[in-house]
């Protein structure tokens, strides 16, 4: 998925680094926090990439 | 990879991974209430909290899966696809605030529903599209997505560019490959191109919000 990179060559980038900042927050603390194993987290973003037809 | 393609009757996949995807397929394709079947094999398997985990995880694979197809951005599209591995946030949160319209969605974890809020203030704080205009995404979201919430006047007024607002978040909660070049035109000369990332961004949060809404039990 996604990220606010700060490499603005990667398209990915955001121009408010603030919003960067705090979405790397939330999402860090999802994908590495919490009790959900791993592999189901993967899954689940493999399948909503299926579903959405997202490159991602 | 082919054991999530969606067929589940002769899935070999384990009990808490066949749960989670038919949450997660109807979180996607037909957010509301969640039927019995998909209700029993999650607390069958899975804590509140891991519930919790599981919504707020699909809510932002989805929503900013959807804000990139909005963009234009999907990997084909650009030079160099960057994703850097998710690291664990060094600070701390314990001083936000959590109150607000979704907090209940963070009962179980609060830790990431701070961070939550965290972001949605500073969405709001950017400007490139006016406070008014935000909201009424988030309320005309909320209606295409049978979510009712005490609606502020502002969010519901009538104002300029309403028509416009009003069709992109449709499209962006129903049918995202509606979202053109046209479209992201149209919107760029009234907000710039910061503002169209940030209607974006607004619209994924959102939809990711309003679907974990939709579909708490």
């Amino acid at each position: 998925m996604i990220l606010m990179s700060s490499n603005y060559k990667s398209g990915l980038a955001w121009p408010n680094e603030e919003i960067g900042l705090q979405f790397r927050d939330l999402y860090g603390a999802f994908w590495c926090g919490g009790s959900l194993a791993h592999e189901l987290k993967e899954a689940v973003r493999v399948r909503n990439a299926r579903i959405t037809d997202c490159g991602y | 990879m082919e054991l999530i393609d969606g067929n589940w009757e002769d899935s070999l996949l384990s009990e808490d991974l066949l749960a989670a995807l038919k949450f997660t397929d109807h979180f996607i394709l037909t957010p509301g209430p969640v039927p019995d079947e998909i209700k029993s094999s999650l607390l069958s398997t899975f804590t509140q909290k891991e519930i919790a985990e599981l919504s707020i995880g699909v809510a932002l694979f989805h929503g900013f899966s959807k804000m990139l197809i909005a963009l234009g951005r999907e990997p084909e599209e650009m030079d160099t696809t960057v994703v850097p591995t998710p690291q664990f946030p060094d600070s701390t949160v314990s001083n936000a605030d959590l109150s607000g319209t979704f907090s209940h969605l963070f009962t179980d974890i609060p830790d990431i529903g701070m961070r939550w809020r965290i972001l949605e203030d500073a969405l709001f704080s950017i400007g490139d599209v006016p406070d008014r205009a935000l909201s009424l995404v988030k309320h005309r979201m909320s209606e295409l997505l049978g979510v009712s919430y005490l609606a502020t006047e502002q969010e519901t007024s009538v104002m300029e560019n309403s028509e416009l607002l009003q069709s992109v978040t449709e499209s962006f909660v129903f049918d995202i490959r509606s979202i053109s070049s046209v479209t992201r035109r149209e919107i760029s000369e009234i907000y710039g191109s910061e503002g169209l990332l940030q209607l974006m961004f607004a619209m994924a949060l959102y939809d990711g919000i309003l679907r974990m809404e939709a579909t708490k039990f």
